[in-house]
């Protein structure tokens, strides 16, 4: 890949805005999935894994930069104090992240990238007896500054279903001096594409953005079709890039096991499709694998070669 | 106030999540000697549909379903002193355990069902969220209760279910079970072994009736 040969990680988070501009990103699929595979329980932390399980980690980062991704999310999904705390791992809160980030880190190629994933911490705001605003800040605070301790590229904001948590998240995130990717999950209603708590797609863009991030977008719940028409909505309402990443359909229990109804080269078609919508940056969620990444990485290539580059 | 603009007042204040006017409501029913399966069943029981029905249709969010339930909640912490106390009869239709399987922190629809199997007059024993397969079954055992209700939202955890039906049906318990949640079917029912499957929470009440009759 064709990049800055500057190192260092304050050079790398200029890089990864740089290397926006230069045409689609593409970041990796599932990791939860790839997880069960090699034998995570029902009901178990998956990050306690970024130590016990190191190999198995680092062998799914390592596929996802060779199938073609340009950033892996490290396994930090669910690295709150709070979501930890509810599986009573809240004292690992430091250990688990900086595990995690180092393990992306090391198998990090010269040129692509390493996002730290941040998710929801299973709380919600405004109503009695939640989390405050504050409260959250600070937790996603110690979080975002553990993993951009630990040398990461940016930080990935992800799988939102409420703006004030999100905003809390990206503000929070931000104020590391990282560049912000934030997505939330949107599902199809009679009305339109709603959040959990009920936000707006239109709403949430502008407030994202405000709160300091760089790239704004969707990810999991809808399967590529639906995220496609997402797409189309949040295109016009935002100048930011827009990261998008689908779920590979519904999941369906065959035999006792998940299976999800897209296949990776029809998901890939559908990545092609939100290229041309105006997607910046592409990947995927619950159950796509690296072999859907690298079906991408073929649109992306297939793309570039048609345009003479961007 | 006549008993009927009163019962009107009771689902509105469940449907506009208005705890303190739902408590005030009912000590007002319960005052003017309105009859308590009345007050549930034509006032706060009817609000309570009314919010799973606009939950369901997209039109309230999470906020709302949470502000509904815990009006609910406050209106039966009235109504159950009243009942218990004997001055009143209240149809009693039966015991219940709910949860949501271990692995799942979905807590959203379960509570819905719970707030509205508790307001149809059902006993239940709400565990939460993240219950693990043997706290469904010991607490089955210590409520006797004749139905277990258990929600899945990940299709990683429904397999939880099965594994509660087959240790209930291993130690002998008699409760009848009930699935729900977004990945979950009849057919997925059918394969454990549960005795029902409810598609919303609205239908999972009605299942819980009949299994009971």
């Amino acid at each position: 890949m064709a990049a800055g040969s500057a190192q260092g990680s304050e050079v790398m988070a200029t890089g990864f805005l740089k290397r926006i501009e230069q045409g689609p990103i593409l970041f990796d699929g599932g990791m939860g999935s790839l997880l069960i595979a090699q034998g995570l329980a029902s009901g178990e932390a998956p990050e306690p894994w970024n130590v016990d399980r190191r190999d198995v980690v680092r062998s799914a980062h390592r596929a996802y930069y060779e199938a073609g991704a340009d950033v892996v999310t490290t396994n930090t999904f669910g690295g709150t104090r709070l979501k930890l705390g509810a599986k009573g791992l809240s004292d690992r809160v430091v250990e688990l992240n900086r595990a995690g980030a180092d393990l992306a880190v090391l198998v990090r190629p010269e040129g692509k990238f390493v996002a730290g994933d941040i998710g929801p911490t299973g709380k919600v705001t405004g109503l009695p007896g939640e989390v405050s605003y504050e409260e959250l800040k600070e937790i996603f605070a110690e979080q975002a500054g553990i993993l951009a301790g630990a040398g990461v590229d940016l930080l990935a904001v992800e799988t939102m279903y409420g703006l004030e948590e999100a905003r809390a998240a990206v503000s929070a995130a931000g104020a590391t001096g990282l560049p912000v990717t934030a997505t939330m999950t949107f599902d199809r209603k009679p009305r339109g594409f709603f959040t959990l708590m009920g936000n707006q797609p239109e709403g949430c863009l502008a407030a994202l953005e405000e709160a300091g991030a760089s790239v704004v977008g969707a990810n999991c719940t809808l399967g590529p079709e639906d995220m496609l028409d997402l797409l189309e909505t949040i295109r016009p309402l935002t100048s930011l890039p827009i990261l998008v990443q689908a779920n590979a359909g519904q999941p369906e229990l065959k035999a006792g096991e998940t299976v999800y109804s897209v296949k990776a080269a029809d998901f890939a078609g559908w990545v092609g499709r939100m290229l041309d919508a105006g997607a910046g940056l592409v990947g995927g969620c619950c159950g796509t694998t690296p072999e859907f990444i690298r079906q991408m990485a073929l649109e992306i290539e297939a793309r570039r070669d048609g345009r003479g580059g961007h | 106030m006549n008993s009927e603009a009163l019962l009107k007042e009771m689902r509105e204040a469940v449907i506009q999540g208005n705890s303190d006017a739902a408590r005030n409501l009912a000590e007002k029913g319960l005052a003017a000697g309105v009859d308590v399966n009345k007050i549930l069943d034509e006032g706060f029981v009817k609000g309570i549909e009314h919010v799973g029905r606009l939950w369901e249709d997209g039109e309230y969010f999470l906020p709302e379903l949470v502000r509904g339930a815990e009006a609910m909640k406050a209106a039966l912490a009235v109504i159950e002193p009243a009942i218990l106390a004997g001055g009143q009869d209240r149809k009693r239709l039966g015991r219940a355990v709910i949860g949501t399987i271990e692995g799942d922190i979905h807590d959203i629809g379960k509570t819905l069902v719970a707030a509205m199997m508790t307001a149809y007059g059902f006993e239940v024993t709400d565990l939460g969220a993240d219950v693990p397969v043997t706290t469904f079954v010991e607490k089955t055992k210590e409520t006797g209760a004749e139905l277990v209700c258990m929600s899945a939202l990940l299709t990683t955890t429904m397999v939880g279910q099965k594994k509660v039906v087959d240790l209930l049906r291993e130690r002998g318990i008699p409760a009848k079970v009930i699935v729900g949640g977004a990945p979950v079917s009849q057919d997925w029912a059918d394969e454990i072994g549960a005795d029902g499957y409810g598609e919303s929470a609205v239908a999972a009440v009605e299942v819980a009736r009949s299994l009971v009759a």
